[in-house]
């Protein structure tokens, strides 16, 4: 995964096609901020690793549709995020049909994975998270849990960096004062 | 680390099945151009696995005490070593290699894993690193060829599309390595597995490898056809569970370990398990197909498995080479469990899974 460290989401989406473990490394990248998703719409841990399991497969699905120009991947991730869960939720089970169409197995979880998603929704400074006004909380996400630097989050959001940084900085303030008021 | 490193495991093999058949079809198109490509990985290329691989520090010998004396266990003779066949991984990383090498009592040796710059190791695609083997461990000797010989071993390994960072990887997750060494009057190999037929290649040395992904050896079968016309199938069919002599045969098996102590596991060592499978009373033979894995802590560790042919009485012990980090969790586990699937030839061959519990001290 080092190896793609230093490749922006367009570039590991795109050598997806020759190279399976850029998807790894794409995963890797955003493996928290999905979960997040989930965990603060009220997933349980097992809830959240399913829905992450069919975003992650759809996403896959459709990495080589994906254009470095148009909309950000992260945006992009989070869209079918969105959509797995509103099927998800019309349907009242876990949407699966493109875990089903990769031939992907439903993954059995660990006690040890279950743990650390649950540290992930119980961290004081995520929850407090939720509370942040969308824009800030976009790019504290972005920057803290997908660990994107301030270029690429711009590319994002598609505004410039010096807006980014301005968001990220005061929604951490917002943050240390939440967390300090608790 | 991602907190839930099994699903990234599977969207890598996911992504890879993706890519497969274009590169299928490439192999088609440019064979010798691949065939060219794979040499030079083999001999020493780096770039035609497209990025780069690192190379980890090599994984050091096992202890010299652990063979010949009381153990019976032969040991490679350095220097004898060569790779005598190699094929692609149907994923990603370098191929896979047969690694034949002459015993201190001058039977042929034999081993399978990756192959780079022309040695034979272990594979960690997350990272994508590559440590060699030691020829005194991971390579079993004792096989002798005659004329009509066909034999082969089936190994299911994690270590392919390798994540060590995977504590229980599952049978999906694992290719299944099939090689060997036949004898002169074997004119070819033929195979049937998941991804449909074809011919085996054999080498001159009469070597022989094949790698299946998201399959275990009852999902192949290999034929080899004699000068003669004959030919001979291992692998495939499924076992007849209704038929009670079956069954007891098997609950019959007897599993010996003869590794050390689960505190002093480390990863220079090779577990050692002998099976014995009486022979029923039309004098057939058994066959087992076996898994060594480790249960503890919640956790299952999947080691390794052997395909063997039994006489009466015990087998040749069987080696487990473990990773450092498959030691590492052993180490926590104060139990073990060796799940022993044991099938009969010429019957065969849909294994029993049976559970054999084994203490070991601490």
């Amino acid at each position: 995964v080092g190896e793609f460290a230093n490749l922006s989401d367009a570039e590991l989406l795109a050598a997806t096609a020759g190279e399976a473990e850029a998807f790894g490394a794409f995963y890797e990248r955003h493996e928290d901020a999905v979960l997040y998703f989930f965990l603060r719409r009220g997933a349980t841990a097992d809830l959240a690793a399913d829905l992450t399991s069919e975003t992650f497969a759809a996403a896959l699905g459709a990495a080589h549709r994906f254009k470095a120009g148009g909309p950000p991947a992260i945006g992009w991730l989070y869209g079918i995020a969105r959509n797995v869960l509103a099927m998800s939720r019309r349907r009242g089970a876990v949407e699966s049909r493109a875990r089903l169409r990769l031939g992907m197995e439903p993954v059995a979880l660990t006690d040890e994975s279950l743990e650390a998603i649950e540290r992930l929704g119980s961290e004081a400074a995520l929850t407090a998270l939720g509370h942040l006004p969308p824009a800030q909380r976009e790019a504290v996400e972005a920057y803290v849990l997908a660990e994107q630097g301030y270029p690429a989050i711009a590319e994002s959001l598609r505004c410039s960096e010096m807006v980014v940084r301005q968001r990220v900085s005061r929604g951490l303030r917002e943050l240390r004062t939440r967390l300090e008021g608790s | 680390m991602t907190r839930i490193p099994e699903l990234q495991y599977e969207l890598v093999l996911a992504a890879g099945r993706r890519a497969a058949p274009r590169r299928r079809w490439a192999i088609g198109r440019r064979r010798w151009l691949a065939v060219a490509l794979a040499a030079l990985v083999v001999g020493g290329g780096a770039g035609a696995a497209g990025l780069a691989i690192h190379e980890g520090a090599p994984i050091k010998p096992a202890p010299a005490g652990d063979f010949e004396g009381r153990h019976h266990i032969v040991a490679p003779r350095p220097g004898t070593e060569r790779i005598a066949a190699t094929a692609p991984d149907p994923v990603s990383g370098p191929p896979w290699g047969l690694r034949v090498s002459r015993g201190k009592d001058g039977s042929l040796c034999v081993g399978a894993a990756r192959v780079f710059k022309g040695r034979l190791g272990i594979y960690d695609a997350t990272t994508r690193t590559f440590r060699a083997l030691p020829l005194r461990g991971p390579d079993t000797c004792g096989v002798r060829v005659a004329p009509r010989t066909f034999g082969l071993f089936a190994a299911l390994s994690s270590q392919v599309a390798g994540s060590p960072k995977i504590l229980a990887p599952r049978d999906a997750d694992m290719r299944l390595v099939v090689y060997g060494l036949v004898g002169s009057e074997v004119e070819r190999l033929t195979a049937k597995g998941p991804g449909g037929a074809g011919a085996i290649s054999i080498s001159k040395e009469g070597g022989f490898v094949a790698v299946y992904p998201r399959a275990v050896f009852s999902d192949v079968t290999v034929t080899a056809h004699f000068r003669d016309g004959t030919t001979k199938t291992l692998g495939g069919r499924p076992l007849d569970r209704s038929n009670p002599t079956e069954l007891a045969r098997v609950a019959q098996s007897r599993v010996d370990y003869v590794g050390p102590p689960v505190a002093r596991v480390d990863a220079r060592r090779v577990l050692q398990i002998a099976i014995g499978c009486p022979a029923d009373r039309r004098g057939r033979r058994c066959q087992g197909d076996v898994t060594l894995a480790a249960y503890g802590n919640g956790r299952t560790v999947r080691l390794g498995s052997h395909l063997i042919r039994i006489g009466a009485g015990a087998s040749r012990p069987l080696h487990f080479r473990l990773t450092a980090h498959q030691a590492g969790l052993l180490r926590q586990s104060p139990r073990w469990r060796l799940q022993v699937r044991v099938i009969l030839d010429p019957i065969a061959q849909q294994p029993i899974v049976r559970d054999l519990e084994l203490v070991t001290s601490r």
